[in-house]
């Protein structure tokens, strides 16, 4: 058994050590930080489960008890912050902490696994359902089944924990080190269901970055369209407008001969007011000078 | 050990169902359906690993032998076509094939469990070796760590079934289910490894995702500043011209009076050709008519 925790932890540390790699290289959203947290919380706790009756038992139960729902707290702290939510409740601590007293009352008053391991699935069950909901309600444009299959990976995940403490309810004289088929089954759930939550926050993360990528895609096409719908707009001048030396009349593309003021108003954005030059003020009404 | 065995297929399974979910739901690049269809040709592998003993022993033993190397063939073909470099050369199956033909004389003519090992190691450490050393050649960034120890990984995988086997060589008898401490450790670095393989896949796949998203960006920045300063460039006529009515001069805002074209010309893309117009020509040249 206790090589089966040993993998179990080893698993949990490696991908604790991938996600802080993500992090450290990678660009992540608000949130994979919580996650991150959340991932080396759950390692230790699972140090220090496989160190059981090597360190003092006190510290094993009352750490490892601990350190599971504050894992799956984060987990949750984390999916509130990158699905934009509201920021976590805090009341949602109470999970943990209810964790540690329950499980002190149970291991130094009455010492009792049946109902430490109780307490302990839901506190872990809850907060992973409440991944499971958010995940579930948020808005999202993808209509895959890559949300539902991830909000279930979630569920599930809190499923197994309470299936085996109910399970370990009908076992006489339960010890954690014990070979029930039901410890194998659930440990390798554990392993199979680690991994898939944290793949699941890598490819929520490499989501949102997709749909930025869409987004931008789109944001650039748009502006592409209403910088050219603001270039047409302008109407300009230009080529080489043949004039009448005398009159000043411009000549069109297609023959007509127009009136200077009249051509530039409709090919530009110009009016002209009228008036006299002094120069032609002169000549025109010389009695005025 | 069977424990481990299965353990390591279960993950092994699930890294391909993941694989698949990631390929069917998600943006890929060029490379990842072979990557998918090698994570499935890996876990076949395992599957029939454990399969040993409950199916004929050749079965097994010839197509485990086979799907390893296939699998990582599979992967260093995807792994040109993700770094755009041209498709594997169909020489690469030589691999599979070698190990396929190499296990059949060390099970058929004479059997050794050991030498089927080393060849089958052999056929998988190589093209794991050439995907390395493609990762670290062509990889397109140097700053971070990312590429770098992508690639370490995947050259470890490679290394550490080598060592493994020249291991098994020098052992007097080996047995694949012997409990050896070396059998404990390997088999659970190969749990990691799987893992660790199938989330560099993934995220190899979200780095270029990445890339591609900051391409975006900086081409939307850039197309938006390129035709800001083009419409800024564009000269407009506009405004209310004071333009003499005898003489066509306009007045500028500094009270200076130009000569039309030479008004036109500075603010417009116009330029001007002078000529006559007929009523003008008739006026100015009536000998001409």
């Amino acid at each position: 058994m206790r090589l089966l925790f040993i993998i179990v932890m080893l698993v949990i540390w490696f991908l604790a050590v991938t996600m802080i790699f993500i992090q450290s290289t990678r660009k992540t959203y608000p949130g994979f930080g919580a996650w991150t947290l959340g991932h080396f919380v759950m390692a230790a706790g699972f140090l220090l489960l496989s160190l059981r009756g090597i360190i003092p038992d006190w510290l094993s139960v009352l750490g490892g008890n601990t350190c599971f729902p504050l894992a799956i707290v984060f987990y949750l702290k984390g999916t509130y912050r990158f699905l934009n939510q509201a920021p976590m409740p805090l009341w949602w601590y109470g999970f943990p902490l209810a964790s540690l007293i329950g499980c002190a009352y149970f291991h130094l008053i009455t010492d009792s696994l049946v109902n430490r391991s109780l307490i302990i699935a839901l506190v872990v069950a809850i907060p992973n359902w409440a991944v499971a909901w958010l995940i579930i309600r948020s808005e999202r444009k993808d209509p895959s089944l890559f949300y539902p299959v991830v909000s279930a990976v979630m569920f599930i995940n809190g499923l197994i924990i309470l299936i085996r403490a109910v399970w370990i309810l009908f076992i006489p004289d339960f010890d954690i080190m014990s070979e029930a088929p039901i410890q194998y089954i659930y440990f390798i759930s554990v392993i199979i269901f680690q991994i898939a939550c944290s793949i699941s926050f890598i490819t929520l993360n490499s989501e949102r970055m997709e749909r930025d990528l869409y987004a931008s895609e789109l944001e650039l096409k748009n502006s592409i369209d209403r910088l050219h719908a603001a270039l047409e707009e302008v109407k300009t001048l230009g080529g080489l407008l043949p004039i009448c030396a005398n009159c000043k009349k411009i000549r069109d593309d297609s023959g007509y001969w127009h009136q200077l003021e009249e051509y530039i108003s409709t090919h530009s954005h110009a009016e002209f007011s009228h008036g006299t030059c002094p120069e032609c003020a002169r000549k025109l009404y010389p009695e005025l000078f | 050990m069977r424990l481990l065995f299965i353990i390591v297929s279960v993950v092994t399974v699930l890294m391909a169902l993941i694989m698949l979910f990631f390929k069917s739901t998600r943006k890929t690049y060029p490379g990842f359906t072979r990557w998918t269809w090698g994570a499935c040709v890996m876990a076949a592998g395992f599957i029939f690993l454990i399969l040993r003993g409950v199916i004929n022993d050749y079965i097994s033993i010839l197509i485990v032998n086979t799907s390893f190397p296939l699998a990582v063939v599979w992967y260093l073909d995807g792994m040109r076509e993700f770094l755009g470099l041209k498709r594997m050369a169909v020489t690469m199956y030589i691999f599979p094939l070698i190990s396929l033909i190499g296990c059949s004389v060390f099970y058929f003519v004479s059997d050794n469990t050991a030498w089927r090992n080393f060849i089958m190691s052999a056929a998988v450490a190589v093209p794991n070796g050439v995907m390395a050393y493609l990762i670290f050649r062509h990889s397109p960034r140097r700053e971070s760590a990312f590429y770098p120890i992508i690639g370490a990984v995947i050259f470890i995988n490679g290394l550490l079934i080598l060592i493994r086997s020249v291991w098994v060589l020098t052992l007097p008898e080996f047995n694949v289910m012997s409990e050896s401490p070396v059998q404990i450790g390997y088999f659970i670095a190969l749990i990691l490894l799987q893992i660790a393989g199938t989330i560099s896949f993934i995220l190899l796949n979200s780095e270029r995702l990445e890339r591609e998203l900051e391409q975006a960006d900086a081409r939307l920045k850039q197309t938006v500043e390129d035709l800001q300063k083009a419409l800024f460039e564009v000269k407009t006529l506009g405004g209310l011209l004071p333009i003499c009515a005898n003489c066509k001069k306009i007045r500028d805002d500094s009270g200076y009076w130009h000569q039309l074209e030479a008004y036109i010309s500075t603010h417009s893309h116009a330029e001007f050709s002078h000529g006559t117009c007929p009523e003008c020509a008739r006026k100015l040249y009536p000998e001409l008519f």
